[in-house]
């Protein structure tokens, strides 16, 4: 039986990909931020998951004349693409074909309208997590769950945190032995559009990672409105994180928790082991 | 198994309990009329996500953009460099990097641009402190 062990709430702007193609890591401005995620290596290293649940939103680059609000990674792999200042030097990541089909087939009987994507590409959302967390060659299967996070109208908190939960039930009915952690990735705050451009609020992404913790379901209400006068808005991609707690039990342990504004973006971690799980 | 507290009613009601927002201007949201404006120019600055492409746009720029269809106020926006004016006609910021990019400006560079700000004041206001607007609670002057 599939079980899910946690769940890691991480930022995906691609200033830390820059900043780690350019090994700038241990530079004064940047160390502090990359020896944040050393704690999520260590516990990704004790859970040893076979496959991600990587819940993200696509910036265009799979999605811009066709828009879906759901779209679930179904292919043998997820390629990683030039998103037009050269294609990271990273291999494609492996999907989990079997598990994904499983999941849209749960998904779709109770009710989750799922595109399906044989060809979903690797950009920054899925990516700066990655090889934030991993090295190559990847030790996991990838599943890319893609919620729109950029054309408005866009699916509410509320409906993101049910998709987290039917997601829970998906991979709980799936016979077949596999370890799964759950991603939930973007934010927090940050704004790149209009005069409002570098709006970054860090009261409001402290109590999110508060809330996201202990009263995930008080985020369910929040509208997309209220996500952008708080957090700027392109903040509204932490549905991607509200998905991702919706997918684990009531039961969490924050494991690992960070959190830095240095510039224009809110960047924050937190590690979740879900209890429900634990190795007995 | 997760306990069961779904009930779209009761969010409902509880969204409810807060009075509407009003958005105001520094906020531009990409919706329906935008991505229809803006199609040619998004598209446009996707294309150039192939390196080929992005050096015939970066060589003559005027060229490359007749040919992937813009008009000529389209044009002249990007030859101006008005990113503002192009992101409230239609063009998304996720695709405007990439137009940005390969012609060496920062994104940065473009956002003190849009908030009408120097750039060296702008990097100074970072990185930013305390706002005092934790929640959904503190947005009282933004509601009706």
């Amino acid at each position: 039986m599939a079980r899910i062990l946690g769940g890691i709430g991480t930022s995906h702007a691609p200033s830390l990909a820059f900043a780690q193609d350019a090994g700038k890591e241990n530079d004064p401005e940047w160390k502090e931020i990359f020896d944040a995620y050393h704690p999520a290596h260590a516990w990704l290293r004790e859970k040893a998951p076979d496959t991600v649940v990587l819940i993200y939103n696509d910036h265009m680059n799979t999605f811009s004349d066709i828009v879906p609000a759901i779209a679930i990674s179904v292919g043998e792999t997820n390629p990683v693409i030039d998103e037009g200042w050269g294609k990271r030097p990273f291999p494609d990541c492996p999907n989990d074909p079997e598990l994904a089909w499983h999941m849209v087939t749960h998904l779709v009987a109770h009710d989750f309208d799922i595109t399906t994507c044989m060809s979903q590409q690797v950009d920054h959302g899925m990516l700066t997590p990655i090889t934030l967390l991993f090295k190559p060659p990847w030790p996991v299967r990838i599943i890319g769950v893609s919620i729109n996070a950029v054309q408005h109208p866009l699916p509410s908190p509320r409906r993101c945190w049910d998709l987290g939960r039917e997601i829970r039930r998906a991979i709980e009915s799936y016979t077949k032995d596999t370890k799964v952690v759950v991603l939930g990735t973007g934010g927090l705050s940050h704004q790149t559009t209009g005069p409002g451009f570098g709006h970054v609020n860090p009261d409001w992404d402290e109590n999110f990672m508060t809330l996201l913790e202990t009263e995930p379901e008080t985020l369910a209400d929040y509208t997309q409105d209220e996500i952008m006068l708080l957090g700027g808005t392109e903040s509204v991609e932490v549905v991607n994180w509200i998905c991702m707690r919706g997918a684990l039990s009531d039961e969490v342990t924050c494991v690992h928790r960070f959190y830095a504004a240095p510039m224009l973006t809110g960047y924050g971690l937190l590690v979740l082991d879900d209890k429900m799980n634990e190795e007995k | 198994m997760p306990t069961e507290t779904h009930s779209p009613h009761a969010s409902v009601a509880r969204r409810q309990a807060y009075r509407p927002l009003r958005l105001p201007d520094s906020i531009i949201v990409y919706d329906g009329a935008r991505a229809l404006r803006g199609r040619r120019l998004n598209q446009f600055a996707l294309s150039i996500r192939d390196e080929e492409h992005r050096r015939r746009f970066v060589a003559d720029e005027t060229a490359y953009m007749k040919a992937e269809g813009l008009t000529p106020h389209e044009i002249d926006m990007v030859h101006r460099r008005d990113w503002l004016e192009i992101v409230k006609y239609g063009g998304n910021m996720y695709a405007l990097i990439k137009v940005a990019r390969a012609l060496g400006i920062s994104q940065a560079r473009v956002g003190a641009q849009m908030r009408g700000e120097d750039f060296n004041a702008f990097m100074a206001s970072r990185p930013v402190g305390s706002t005092g607007i934790a929640s959904r609670d503190d947005l009282d002057q933004w509601r009706e």
